[in-house]
């Protein structure tokens, strides 16, 4: 909410001069408006599509040429218009002061500022200059004003952001077209560090992340999205950060004293990225691990073919070591240690990373643990990567599967199973293709190895005999009419229940956060959904100094949003440690107000441009690939990777806001 | 070729189903028995002792094994058949 | 697909370009950064502004014509007021943070950007500013190729030529804002880097940013140096080529004119570096068969390029024992000038001074090789590039088509055969070698003279040489370094099973070399006729082997004695060093560029 004193957006003018405060209706699409920080006020708002201002009381011209400063800092320099027009046009802005020739002066102002909006190559050029003939052209008297009786300040108060769609999409809030460009500029060092500013695993997040960026990339409107994340794989690979180590304690030039030690229970993606920061904010960190391999989620729930565990994954890992950070194997939370044995140990705060890892039931009749050929989804991917691919032995798991479930861990456990020599291997999912929340590519790939796929079924019971699975009876669906979510409902249809034979059953439907590693008196407190009650903004839980992210924190989620909790819980950690208090973040608060306007930005692109076809990314054949776990998916090449980040629009723009201090 | 299937669900995998698998490819190498013994890993052969050792299958005889003895084990349970095999 | 230009109906297909469209229909639109031979438009100078409508829609707009496809409908018009106002604000833009110091620039006159000024009817420049471009970098750390980044105009044409073209990626794109510039790959300056200076982007540039070393006024000293005795060796493709610079036909031959105009200038001997061509192939020749007869390392790679030679031992130092230790014509020349001829001519070796006119931008690095010294004394004192030697003749009020032909005069190193000639384009060295190869095997002449089999433009190609009773063998050739990597994983994995490679650094192999001239907006456009006039030239010589050239039969004769033999050896081979290197990244470095 807030009230707009005078605002133009897009084709929105407001003009509520002369009304009193409390005459002023509120403008609903802004959202929270009214602070920045606590007790600090939002005077003015600028933005790629115009600018809002909510104080009579600031320099509007000054604000927008500080704004114009800040973009041309951030110009890359490779188009003539942003390069020389945004610096030329801030140097007139500074000098504009007097009141001679002031027609003249707004005259070539407004043509250098129009000249650059509609001849620059890139989002950021493109918006830079919008505020200022937003102002231009509806206030032109505000400015006169401000110029004629020399009251044009720079640097009031305030704070400046530069984002993009993919940005804004990312957990993370990877820069996406900084380490795009880099690869443009030939620089592919320079783009991998970019990454590497957010999380160590930047080949693994290349091989697995679900692409938030992606599904917000603006060459959606054009062809097809940018291929994000093939780039950054391409860069990873070819950079040998880990191998060669470019990380060390050198790297650390600002150590904290020695006894603020931190622990990190689950060496998976959301503790290695808590690890990665504090280490760097010079913390010293020991990570403790359950299993006898780093990784996590990422280790046993996504299969070697996608994602080789020796030459990447754990590689990378070895970054946490490079900094200076132990990680304690075969150490299980609640059997090894408690909570308070880590305080008696030293450690001045705690992260706890322990994910989602219990595989949930179906709930059906029949359906036991302790049956021969009974095993949950994710133990099953376990136990292949752990005997398998670990120690190298061959599996028997019988001629047939039955694996349940719709999501990436279902579709691991099918491919996988077909690499480990079962024949017959069957998919049951209780609705249809298109709502399988799976990644497309994975369902594709499996039904071209030749998963057997039903759809539509639920299963009703698990038929045993003598001790050992021998077949799962199954009851047909039908899609009903959308709820108020737009998801259908699924009904059975009633005397369609069939079933299959066969030798084992793999339920793959969700995970759970197991609790058994910790105790209901070291007050760690859980939500309905039982996961581990944690504040949204500093992820702290019921206990102080205790802080909690990832999955068993969100519920099963992703790669990306685990890294990005543990980002945040490092800070919230050296927020806590260092200050004894939560400290404000500018950029995460400028992250929030986008995203309570996100009615206002308007991502259309309004000019012709040329298609350039997405990289194909070659895949090893699928008749060779089901008997192997070798990764699928093809390395691109040099020239690929030019072509396609060639065609990253660049979809830069500034926000900033002008505050009371 | 006969498939020698160590149990590794979850109390055998816990007893040290993992140990004894090693061993055992060790010695299939080390006697050269690579074309005739398979070792394979099941999720469950049927027979739960319930007690610390790890249960191994070959042909149709189970029988269970101490990690720590299974070069005894191997010894006594692998060798032996293949040589009475060879006798009949 | 239908759309209208000007008032004027065009057809196309979908995907092509405004611009691409408007030149097939002859309508002119200003540009500046793209170049369509390299297929290269970063829509980065922003030049090419034109107004146009979508179909059906009202308003119009002002798009760029070289990246903005046209569509079924749509209605463009070039020469608006409006359009022709944001050109000239747009050029405004561009000069203003450029080096503007037109009057002292090697490429005024001759210079894209002041064309481009031009045809936008430019009334003034109104923001140009020095801060915004003393930042950049000056990089002369390079023997021979200068890099001023106060002029760069951020076309990034070199850096599509160095990466797509050449396939070294040597050069990067770097810094922000007004202080973005092309920079070198791992932050160093360009002497020290994997560049090979074979200069492809000289060519392309458009502006003075990136040109060759200028060495012309060392020249002018030598002439007007009455102590001083100079000797010219001219290149078999500068005298092609460097009529253009004059606005000759190309492929016209100017050697005649070049021999009288350098005796106009004052250089005391004008000579050609033909003869030295003529020499190697004697040389090279001879190692090969001693190759095959020993079995030693095969395939051997020829050695004249030197951006090749460069590119072999910064990437693949594991292969230098395959190069033929000959020396280069060029070097070559430089050593039996201070040696034979001085002694010939009773000239003191240590007042003369060896220059060469040559297509080539490496050259000035190699003549600068410690290896290519005696006693403190270069072999080669300077290299000029054709067109180098076009700005000498130029400023000495020469000017060539007025020049009567010349004619070489110097008994001892003043004939060359057809077969020198042709080392000019790619495949003249094999062609060459095998002409004299196939003699010294079978006691015969090629029966066709010529070896057509291994001509052609193709960057890599192959060809089999009947040696009589010694049998077949196949000999390949790749030119450009994008071929010449592609040869040698060949050569690595084992699939080329040729005896002799010879390589090119440059596309077209010498003549179209780094020092040549150029042409504007287009790249490697008069292949053709240099290569033609090459062939004519071998064509119309009355030697046409190497092994034939009286003056190569007296050298030996009188003075080398045997080829491959120890006077040989001293003066014409030479080694090669390893100069991989390995470039450490660590993070922290990494992240404060980054961070700015």
């Amino acid at each position: 909410m807030a009230k707009i004193v005078i605002g133009a957006w897009n084709e929105l003018k407001v003009d509520n001069r002369g009304k009193q405060f409390f005459e002023i209706e509120d403008f609903n699409e802004l959202v929270n408006f009214n602070e920045f920080d606590q007790g600090n006020r939002i005077k003015a708002f600028f933005g790629g599509r115009g600018f809002f201002v909510f104080d009579k009381d600031i320099s509007v011209l000054g604000a927008i040429s500080d704004y114009l400063k800040k973009s041309a800092c951030e110009s890359c320099g490779k188009c003539t218009p942003c390069r020389s027009g945004l610096r030329i046009l801030t140097e007139k802005l500074d000098t504009i002061c007097d009141e001679n020739n002031y027609e003249q002066k707004i005259a070539q102002i407004r043509e250098l500022a129009e000249h650059i909006s509609l001849s620059s190559l890139c989002g950021l050029g493109q918006t830079a200059t919008v505020p200022l003939l937003q102002l231009l052209d509806n206030f032109p008297d505000v400015v006169e004003k401000e110029v004629k009786s020399c009251a044009v300040v720079s640097n009031q108060p305030g704070h400046s952001y530069l984002t993009a769609p993919c940005i804004e999409e990312c957990p993370s809030k990877v820069d996406v077209p900084r380490y795009i460009d880099y690869i443009k500029d030939g620089k592919h060092t320079h783009s991998v560090g970019v990454v590497l500013q957010k999380y160590p695993m930047a080949a693994t997040c290349g091989r697995v992340c679900v692409r938030f960026c992606e599904m917000a990339c603006r060459r959606t409107q054009v062809d097809d999205a940018v291929g994000i994340k093939v780039l950054k794989r391409f860069v990873a690979d070819q950079e040998k950060y880990a191998t060669e180590h470019w990380f060390s304690k050198d790297l650390i030039t600002d150590p904290k004293q020695d006894d603020l030690k931190v622990a990190v229970i689950g060496a998976g993606p959301s503790g290695i990225s808590a690890a990665y920061h504090l280490l760097l904010k010079g913390y010293r960190v020991e990570i403790f691990e359950a299993m006898t391999e780093p990784g996590g989620m990422a280790a046993v729930g996504i299969p070697e073919y996608r994602l080789p565990k020796e030459e990447i994954l754990r590689k990378e890992i070895s970054i946490i070591e490079d900094l200076g950070g132990k990680i304690h194997y075969d150490q299980r939370m609640g059997r090894d240690f408690a909570l308070d044995i880590l305080i008696d140990k030293g450690f001045k705060s705690v992260f706890l990373g322990v994910g989602a890892h219990k595989g949930k039931e179906m709930g059906v009749p029949g359906e036991e643990n302790s049956i021969q050929g009974y095993i949950s989804g994710v133990k099953f991917l376990l136990f292949i990567n752990h005997y398998h691919i670990n120690i190298g032995v061959d599996m028997d798991l019988g001629d047939k599967m039955i694996v349940v479930g719709g999501g990436n861990v279902a579709m691991d456990c099918v491919r996988s199973a077909l690499r480990m020599g079962v024949k017959e291997v069957h998919l049951v999912y209780r609705r249809s293709r298109n709502e399988m929340p799976a990644d497309i590519e994975e369902i594709e790939a499996a039904e071209h190895e030749g998963v057997i796929f039903h759809y539509l079924t639920h299963p009703t019971k698990v038929i045993s005999e003598d001790g050992k699975v021998v077949g799962l009876e199954l009851i047909k669906m039908e899609l009903g009419k959308p709820d108020q979510n737009g998801r259908a409902k699924v009904t059975p249809v009633d005397g369609s229940e069939f079933t299959l034979e066969t030798d084992f059953v793999v339920p793959a439907i969700g995970q759970k956060v197991d609790h058994s590693f910790i105790s209901p008196d070291e007050g760690i407190e859980f939500n309905s959904w039982g996961l581990i009650d944690a504040d949204e903004q500093t992820l702290q839980t019921s206990r102080r100094g205790v802080f909690a992210g990832g999955d068993a924190v969100t519920g099963p989620a992703t790669l990306i949003e685990a890294m990005a909790q543990g980002h945040q819980a490092a800070e919230s950690i050296d927020d806590y440690l260092t200050y004894g208090r939560p400290r404000f973040h500018p950029e995460r608060r400028f992250q929030k107000l986008l995203k309570e306007m996100r009615e206002l930005q308007s991502e259309d692109v309004d000019k012709p441009i040329r298609h350039l076809y997405r990289v194909k990314v070659d895949e090893l054949d699928p008749e060779i690939r089901k008997r192997k776990f070798e990764e699928v998916e093809k390395p691109i090449s040099l020239e690929a990777a030019y072509h396609e980040a060639g065609r990253c629009m660049r979809c830069y723009r500034v926000y900033s806001v002008v505050t009371e201090k | 070729m006969r498939d020698l299937v160590v149990c590794v669900g979850e109390t055998c995998h816990l007893s040290g189903a993992e140990l004894v698998i090693k061993n055992f490819m060790e010695l299939v190498k080390k006697y050269g028995l690579e074309n005739e013994i398979a070792i394979k890993a099941s999720f469950c052969i049927g027979s739960c002792c319930e007690c610390d050792e790890v249960s191994v299958k070959l042909g149709d005889r189970i029988f269970q094994v101490n990690p720590e003895q299974s070069f005894a084990a191997f010894n006594q349970e692998v060798l032996q058949s293949l040589t009475s095999q060879s006798e009949v | 697909m239908k759309a209208t230009i000007n008032g004027r109906h065009v057809e196309f297909s979908s995907e092509q370009t405004i611009l691409e469209v408007a030149r097939d229909n002859g309508h002119f639109i200003p540009t500046l950064c793209e170049m369509a031979d390299i297929d290269h438009t970063p829509g980065t100078c922003r030049m090419c502004i034109v107004d146009v409508n979508r179909a059906e829609q009202d308003k119009s707009q002002l798009l760029t014509a070289c990246d903005t496809p046209l569509e079924d409908g749509m209605t463009v018009r070039t020469r608006t007021t409006e359009v022709r106002h944001h050109q000239r604000l747009q050029m405004e833009l561009l000069l203003a943070d450029h080096n503007q110091d037109c009057a002292s620039c090697s490429r005024h006159g001759d210079c894209e950007l002041q064309d481009t000024a031009q045809f936008v009817g430019l009334e003034g420049t109104r923001f140009g500013n020095k801060d915004f471009f003393v930042n950049r970098s000056v990089d002369n750390s390079s023997p021979s190729i200068q890099r001023d980044m106060t002029k760069c105009v951020r076309c990034q044409r070199c850096l599509a030529v160095c990466r797509d073209v050449q396939g070294t990626d040597v050069l990067v794109y770097s810094g922000k804002g007004v202080d973005a510039e092309i920079g070198v790959r791992n932050n160093t300056v360009l002497g020290n880097s994997d560049c090979i200076s074979c200069g492809q982007c000289t060519l392309v540039c458009p502006v003075g940013a990136l040109a060759e070393k200028n060495d012309i006024e060392q020249v002018i000293d030598y002439f007007y140096d009455p102590e001083i005795f100079t000797v010219i060796q001219i290149a078999p493709a500068t005298r092609v080529a460097l009529g253009e610079e004059f606005q000759m036909a190309p492929g016209s031959n100017v050697e005649g004119k070049l021999i009288s105009a350098f005796r106009q200038l004052g250089a005391d001997e004008v000579l050609d570096t033909n003869f030295c061509a003529d020499v190697v192939i004697m040389e090279e020749g001879n190692e090969l068969l001693q190759r095959i007869q020993n079995q030693s390392v095969l395939p051997m790679f020829t050695s004249c390029s030197p951006g090749w030679v460069n590119w072999l031992e910064k990437n693949h130092p594991e292969l230098l024992e395959n190069l033929s230790t000959v020396k280069s014509p060029q070097q070559c020349f430089g050593a039996l000038a201070k040696t034979y001829l001085a002694d010939r001519m009773q000239i003191n070796p240590a007042t003369m001074r060896v220059v060469s006119i040559m297509p080539c931008t490496a050259k000035k690095e190699e003549a600068a090789r410690p290896e290519f010294s005696v006693d403190g004394r270069p072999d080669v004192d300077v290299v000029l590039t054709t067109r180098e030697c076009a700005r000498l003749l130029k400023r000495e009020g020469i000017w060539l088509q007025g020049m009567p032909e010349g004619k070489y005069d110097n008994k001892w190193m003043g004939l060359y055969s057809g077969a020198a000639e042709i080392f000019g384009t790619t495949g003249g060295v094999t062609e060459a070698a095998v002409r004299t190869v196939h003699y010294a095997v079978t006691g015969q002449e090629l029966p066709t003279i010529e070896f057509k089999a291994i001509r052609g433009m193709e960057y890599m190609r192959q060809a089999d040489i009947d040696l009589g009773e010694k049998g077949n063998i196949k000999v390949g050739v790749a030119h450009g370094l994008a071929a010449a990597k592609t040869m040698i994983e060949q050569v690595k994995s084992g699939q080329a099973d040729y005896t002799l490679i010879e390589f090119m650094g440059c596309p077209g192999g010498c003549m179209g070399g780094g020092g040549q001239p150029r042409t504007k907006k287009k790249y490697q456009s008069l292949k053709n006729q240099r290569r033609e006039a090459i062939f004519q030239i071998d064509d119309g010589a009355s030697v046409r082997q190497s092994h034939n050239n009286p003056c190569v039969q007296a050298l030996y004769d009188d003075y080398l004695g045997e080829p491959l033999g120890q006077k040989s050896h001293e003066l014409l081979h030479t080694t090669y060093r390893d100069k991989k290197v390995k470039v450490h990244h660590n993070i922290k470095t990494i992240w404060e560029d980054i961070r700015g």
